[in-house]
């Protein structure tokens, strides 16, 4: 049948992104339970996680596979296509780090000093807090369509950035404060247990700060 | 069989048929985006229309059927025999019903505008030579197909920036409307009116010099909008506290706002498109009665049985990719569908107006795109423009060609 002005209408190539970010979030969700495990030193229990993890990244990469091919060249899109691509790789780049701090948790079995405890479960659960943050903004992505990228949503979208933004930097403290708590004990320490830590905690700070980017790309969203 | 019988009955059945894949495709494609948004039914879409394209047709439609009826080709240049003008047309009728059948199997964005200037081309070529095409009218048609779409979006564009930034994205969209809508109204009934109004009541022996149709056109409008006034104020009641809620219900005024420009598109398909089976029908009759050099008017009758074809392929033939089409323009919401379809109206209108036949179908796909580059669409398909391009430099060769080549056997057959 012709029906050109039928044919004209993609569907907003959007939306898929927000079956990523639920992917991301399951994976990423799983990285409490990993420090909880690694804290009550149950090693098997951490490999066992880690695992799991990487499975649903693997979810996860295949959620960010269906949101770019469905995307294709010759649309004509409310935002730049470029943009989109980069949004998608720093959600998928969430649940990468979380995958790496169960592979790093895995090559060497660390033991948790007692008094960085309290501290690094607090500081997984301001990362995992700022994602949920970003999560919100996938969430606005339908009426900030619907608004033509202004008004209302636009707003509500810099304020959500915003509070993204407030989320990271609160996580970055408390990396920080974890990172002194870990070097008090670098005299009681392996340097080769020093060396995993410090990996450690810079991948779980950088699931935080791709969620961070994720804001920064709505804000190039708005703006352009 | 007398050949003049012959001749008209074949005709007339190649202009029924015409007219009715025209009601069947062009006018589901013209209606759709208001199906789509829920701004009307299918059922009263199919009213709509069959009214609105009824009125366009008989009111304004009579400038562009003139256009492909003589204007196109220099019927003196043809000899005096009005057989050939005869033949000739009726074979251009079933050259562009045949290709547009064609293209509507394979699913080609072509016009129906596009395949009847098309056939009726060729067979002035091959009937008269390369003179007795009126390349210059040629050319203004030509350019006419490229400046349709950009105004159309053109317009489309400044519609929905305009909606966007002074109702739906303030602080109280409702109250917005309230004092936007009747400036709204208005061009569309001053323009509708002049349209209407000037030169364009020929039958009724009414038709006005630019001077007063403008000055009854302005109060047309005025009067429209100053009825929407109280209107609007029913509509507008605000309900809700919540913005988000407000704002949908702006969005549902503009329903009742889209059901204005949905007659206003139909009215203008029925101005343009009617003449693209009605046109050389016309010619057709004009000949075989002998009154080729005499400047008659087109016959009420025939213009009569154009809109009836086109009302009953909408009828039979329509409801069919009304129904599809509503289920596709989902993504088109009300304030969208409002700004397109105004921006499409008002182009073929004007072009209407000039006597230039232009594509329906391709202006509206440029005021959908135009409001896209507002920002206001998801995603549209790049390829199907593309593809519309393309069938600009295929159609009108191909029915040029199978016009010719029909005509070639039709003037044996005369002799």
């Amino acid at each position: 049948m012709r029906i050109p002005l039928a044919n004209l209408l993609a569907r907003n190539p959007l939306p898929k992104v927000g079956d990523l970010m639920t992917e991301v979030i399951r994976t990423s969700d799983r990285v409490r339970e990993l420090i909880e495990l690694l804290s009550a030193g149950d090693q098997d229990g951490v490999e066992r996680v880690a695992k799991e993890i990487s499975t649903l990244e693997g979810k996860a990469d295949d959620a960010k596979n269906a949101a770019r091919s469905k995307m294709p060249v010759r649309l004509l899109m409310p935002v730049d296509r470029r943009d989109v691509l980069k949004l998608i790789s720093q959600i998928d780049a969430i649940a990468d780090c979380a995958e790496d701090v169960g592979v790093l948790l895995t090559i060497r079995p660390l033991s948790v000093p007692e008094d960085m405890k309290p501290v690094l479960e607090l500081f997984v659960d301001r990362v995992l807090e700022t994602i949920r943050e970003a999560s919100k903004l996938i969430d606005l992505i339908d009426d900030l369509v619907e608004s033509g990228f202004s008004g209302p949503p636009a707003e509500q979208v810099l304020e959500q950035a915003a509070i993204l933004g407030r989320a990271e930097h609160e996580a970055d403290k408390i990396q920080d404060q974890c990172a002194k708590v870990l070097f008090n004990q670098e005299d009681s320490m392996p340097p080769a247990a020093l060396f995993m830590w410090t990996k450690v905690l810079n991948k779980i700070g950088d699931m935080a700060n791709h969620a961070e980017n994720v804001g920064d790309q709505f804000r190039l969203f708005v703006a352009g | 069989m007398e050949p003049t019988t012959i001749v008209l009955a074949v005709a007339a059945i190649a202009g029924l048929y015409m007219a009715w894949n025209i009601g069947a495709n062009d006018v589901a494609n013209a209606m759709g985006t208001s199906v789509g948004s829920g701004a009307l039914t299918i059922r009263r879409a199919i009213i709509v229309a069959a009214i609105f394209e009824f009125g366009g047709a008989m009111l304004v439609g009579g400038t562009v059927t003139n256009t492909i009826r003589k204007g196109i080709v220099d019927l003196d240049a043809l000899g005096g025999d009005p057989m050939v003008i005869a033949v000739g047309m009726t074979c251009c009728l079933i050259a562009a019903g045949l290709w547009l059948n064609l293209a509507t199997y394979a699913g080609w964005p072509v016009s129906t505008t596009h395949s009847i200037v098309g056939a009726v081309v060729g067979f002035g070529l091959v009937a008269g030579g390369f003179n007795a095409v009126n390349w210059l009218t040629m050319g203004k048609i030509a350019a006419s197909w490229v400046i349709s779409p950009l105004l159309g979006g053109l317009l489309g564009f400044l519609g929905f920036v305009f909606i966007k930034r002074r109702i739906l994205n303030v602080d109280r969209p409702l109250l917005a409307l309230r004092g936007w809508g009747p400036i709204m109204v208005f061009p569309i009934f001053a323009i509708l009116a002049l349209s209407v109004l000037f030169k364009g009541l020929k039958p009724l022996k009414l038709d006005l010099a630019l001077g007063p149709s403008l000055g009854i056109a302005i109060a047309t409008g005025l009067v429209a909008s100053m009825v929407s006034v109280p209107l609007l104020r029913r509509f507008t009641v605000i309900a809700s506290q919540e913005r988000a809620d407000r704002t949908h219900r702006a969005e549902r005024v503009f329903l009742v706002l889209q059901v204005l420009t949905a007659c206003f598109v139909a009215f203008a398909h029925g101005s343009n498109d009617v003449a693209n089976a009605v046109g050389p029908m016309a010619a057709v009759l004009g000949a075989t009665s002998g009154e080729l050099a005499a400047k008659v008017a087109v016959p009420h009758q025939v213009l009569l049985i154009g809109a009836v074809g086109i009302v009953v392929g909408l009828a039979t033939y329509g409801y069919k990719i009304m129904a599809t089409i509503g289920k596709k323009i989902t993504e088109l919401t009300p304030s969208r569908g409002f700004a397109a379809e105004f921006g499409a109206a008002t182009t073929i209108v004007m072009a209407s107006k000039l006597g230039l036949p232009v594509s329906t179908t391709h202006t509206l796909v440029g005021a959908v795109i135009g409001v896209g580059f507002a920002r206001g669409i998801g995603a549209i398909n790049m390829r199907v423009v593309s593809g519309i391009v393309a069938s600009w430099f295929i159609t009108v060769p191909f029915t040029a060609l199978l016009a010719a080549g029909l005509f070639v056997i039709g003037r044996l057959w005369l002799n």
